[in-house]
């Protein structure tokens, strides 16, 4: 019975991963612009390249491995996640919000600059 | 009998719990209590597996699912902040997944780490989509009429 389970939940789970993945790969699921910015400028709109999304991209992906790679070592216990992992993850969400937040701030600026400027 | 699927595994579920019922050589109450078990787990994996079908085929569509949506309340382009809980909640999952197989059982408690790596990933998404409205939000009303927010995706590629 145990092993039934096991096998139905790793056909669903195993599906799941798979089929998501699988929709990442074909662009199905799209990642266009994933590392871009927008940004409302005096002329108007436009998209320019995001150091802090790239940062937070790869924080991301060396952690989710790192952690991954430790859980299939040892598969009986979750593994335990140093501090100066954690601070340098949530230092990294920081950057990139702040960052977010940044873009958002100037962009409010200057669509209010550029309305104030075609009301003249 | 709209659901074809749902009906085949409710037919199914039943019709396994009658075969250990009747066929089945052993004690009346261990009977039930497999027939129950082996119904329930056929009843669960069909239903995960038509959503996994109904995924797989572009029923459920999930192909917004990493997309932010723009001022103008169009397309927009992908969010990193959706894109890394994306990420976090496949691994926490792949990781209790491959815990309980290899163990058999539960964890008998889950670590304040994994939760605070789930609550960095899942707190980012949160404040960024509150940026993301109030800057919609803002842009749009300052944005001069008949420009429809002036809000265009990102370049492709």
């Amino acid at each position: 019975m145990t092993r039934l389970v096991c096998l139905a939940a790793t056909i669903v789970f195993g599906g799941l991963f798979a089929t998501i993945a699988w929709k990442i790969l074909t662009r199905e699921i799209s990642l266009d612009g994933i590392l871009w910015v927008k940004r409302q400028s005096l002329s108007g709109s436009d998209t320019s390249f995001s150091p802090t999304r790239v940062q937070l991209m790869a924080t991301t992906l060396i952690t989710a491995t790192y952690y991954l790679s430790q859980v299939v070592h040892d598969p009986t216990r979750f593994p335990s996640v140093p501090t100066s992992w954690l601070l340098g993850l949530g230092a990294s969400h920081g950057i990139y919000l702040g960052g977010k937040a940044e873009s958002a701030f100037s962009s409010i600026q200057n669509a209010t600059r550029r309305r104030r400027k075609n009301e003249k | 009998m709209k659901n074809k699927e749902f009906w085949a595994s409710l037919i199914g579920a039943v019709a396994i719990a009658f075969v250990i019922a009747i066929w089945v050589p052993g004690e009346p109450d261990k009977k039930v209590v497999h027939a129950i078990e082996y119904g329930g787990l056929i009843i669960t994996f069909l239903m995960g597996f038509m959503i996994l079908t109904a995924i797989a085929s572009g029923k459920i569509d999930i192909s917004r699912i990493l997309e932010e949506k723009s001022a103008a309340g169009g397309t927009g382009s992908a969010s990193m902040s959706r894109f890394q809980l994306l990420i976090f909640t496949f691994v926490i999952a792949l990781s209790l997944f491959l815990i309980v197989v290899n163990t058999g059982k539960f964890p008998d408690k889950i670590p304040p780490e994994v939760l605070t790596l789930l609550g960095i990933s899942a707190t980012t998404y949160a404040v960024s989509k509150g940026i993301q409205a109030g800057s919609d939000q803002n842009q749009t009303r300052h944005e001069p009429p008949g420009n429809g927010g002036g809000d265009r995706p990102p370049p492709r590629g």
